[in-house]
């Protein structure tokens, strides 16, 4: 379990540098680093959803400014992570587990996000002597002084990663015998209501009315295609998207509107 | 054509702006609270200013001035890279460039950028991208992580090596020929865009056994899903995280597992 628990933390730790100092190609997003670890541990499938619902619940957590969002991509890895080594513990079904790894990674994007804070708050002391060096002439510190910030990150992303994952693991095998049946029937039900919430959560953010007839419209038109037309599901929503977004651009060019 | 012929003209060339690109990629490595980006900064301008200052003491002073402050957005700072750099070559020059027309420009271009990228990338383009591969991972197609990367990083590199080499053309216009682009018109359109999105992608929430058959099931079962979309809102309004709302709504599934009612 141990060295498991270590590969897991060391691939996540690297693409979550990804998130803030190194490259931002958003390769560290729930979407991606979920599937890519569940890729590498023969699951891509789980990974793909445990990412989904990540990505969808904590969309509106964004980098704006000088906040510090929680971390999202290190709730993806520990909830895939999880996912790998609870589940020879539980033989309950897999959307049952699902939902559990991701409602137990969540509080651990609190934990990330304030490790970043501290990160972020040493940091000024790197930029500090960056300055000091400069000062006195020697210019190649300041790369050395950089690149101590990306290892502070890493730093920062694998011992949040280990200590998360080896807690949640330990605490399922004390626990895996104590937990009633009837708590995966309910968490069958919670792996339903997870994109649900997510849904509910980024519809919340709206609040241009004028724009509701168009979110009705998609709804009816795509759920009109998956029961009535013989379409693939992934067919069916891009066509939907197609249609609206059409609708969409001619809304705006005639009847505009800035709010959103 | 007119951005070649200037950038032959000087001692900055192409590669020169490239190496300026690929270093911004660790533009936020040292990312702290005190001068948040300004070592980012300082160490993407580096291979230009290597460059256009050959004296070891006049980079030491450009470097110094790149010390200082600085905050924006990780995408767009590539314009001001690129107009910063091609102020300090004419500074070094002497081609009528002053060194506070450097810290001004630097100060002035920090907060609509900023502003312009967080709308435009961290507000609009990211989410609209991760929802739309969401739902496509939801329906069960597995090119969904790339159709993500590939929705948002076409416009992100693009604006990263574009900005930087733009930057250098138009040096203090350089704010004109952003305006140009209409970053805000994009945003609204790609706000509104995410709503059809989520419309579209609420029928594929719940996989009923019928396959999809029966009109009349799936309009039940997805108008059920709507209220209690609703009904979740209406639980946020009251300023509720995600980890509360959570806790909340699995501990009512977990009691209702338990007492045998699901």
């Amino acid at each position: 379990m141990f060295w498991q628990i270590l590969k897991i933390s060391l691939i996540g730790a690297l693409v979550n540098l990804d998130d803030v100092p190194l490259l931002q190609i958003m390769i560290s997003q729930p979407i991606v680093i979920a599937p890519l670890i569940g890729f590498l541990w023969g699951d891509f499938q789980t990974g793909l959803i445990i990412g989904a619902f990540l990505e969808l619940l904590m969309i509106n957590y964004l980098p704006i400014g000088c906040a510090v969002p929680l971390d999202s991509s290190i709730g993806a890895v520990v909830a895939i992570g999880t996912f790998f080594l609870i589940t020879p513990f539980f033989p309950s079904s897999r959307n049952a587990l699902i939902a559990l790894v991701v409602l137990v990674s969540m509080p651990f994007t609190i934990i990330a996000q304030k490790a970043s804070i501290l990160v972020r708050k040493f940091n000024g002391r790197l930029s500090t002597l960056a300055q000091e060096s400069a000062e006195r002439g020697d210019l190649r510190k300041l790369d050395f002084f950089h690149f101590t910030g990306v290892g502070l990150f890493y730093l920062r992303s694998f011992c949040v990663c280990f200590i998360s994952i080896y807690f949640i693991a330990v605490l399922a095998k004390l626990t895996v015998y104590r937990i009633p049946a009837g708590a995966f029937r309910g968490l069958e039900l919670l792996y339903t209501l997870l994109p649900i919430i997510g849904i509910a959560m980024i519809f919340d953010t709206f609040k241009n009315k004028s724009l509701y007839g168009l979110f009705s419209l998609s709804f009816f038109l795509s759920l009109l295609l998956i029961t009535l037309s013989s379409l693939p599901g992934v067919l069916s929503f891009c066509l939907t998207c197609l249609i609206c977004g059409g609708l969409l651009i001619i809304q705006q060019k005639f009847f505009k509107s800035k709010k959103v | 054509m007119n951005q070649s012929k200037e950038i032959s003209h000087s001692s900055i060339n192409k590669f020169d702006l490239f190496k300026v690109v690929f270093y911004s990629f660790l533009f936020q490595g040292s990312w702290n609270f005190k001068k948040m980006q300004n070592l980012g900064f300082a160490f993407s301008i580096q291979p230009a200013l290597k460059k256009i200052y050959q004296n070891k003491e006049d980079r030491k002073g450009a470097l110094l001035r790149h010390l200082e402050f600085y905050n924006s957005h990780p995408y767009m700072a590539s314009f001001v890279l690129g107009a910063i750099v091609r102020l300090e070559e004419k500074y070094s020059r002497k081609e009528g460039v002053l060194l506070e027309d450097i810290i001004i420009l630097k100060k002035v271009m920090m907060g609509p950028m900023g502003s312009l990228g967080d709308t435009f990338f961290w507000a609009s383009l990211r989410p609209v991208a991760a929802v739309f591969a969401a739902a496509l991972a939801i329906i069960g197609w597995g090119a969904a992580p790339f159709i993500f990367l590939l929705i948002f990083n076409v416009p992100h590199l693009y604006i990263k090596f574009f900005g930087v080499y733009e930057g250098y053309r138009c040096d203090k216009k350089v704010m004109d020929e952003i305006k140009r682009y209409n970053f805000f018109q994009y945003s609204i359109y790609l706000k509104s865009f995410m709503l059809i999105l989520l419309g579209a992608m609420i029928p594929f929430v719940i996989k009923f056994d019928k396959g999809y058959a029966d009109f009349r099931l799936g309009l039940f079962i997805n108008g059920s899903i709507f209220l209690v979309i609703l009904l979740i809102t209406k639980i946020y309004y009251r300023k509720l995280t995600v980890n509360k709302v959570l806790l909340l709504i699995s501990s009512i599934c977990i009691v209702l597992g338990l007492l045998h009612i699901i």
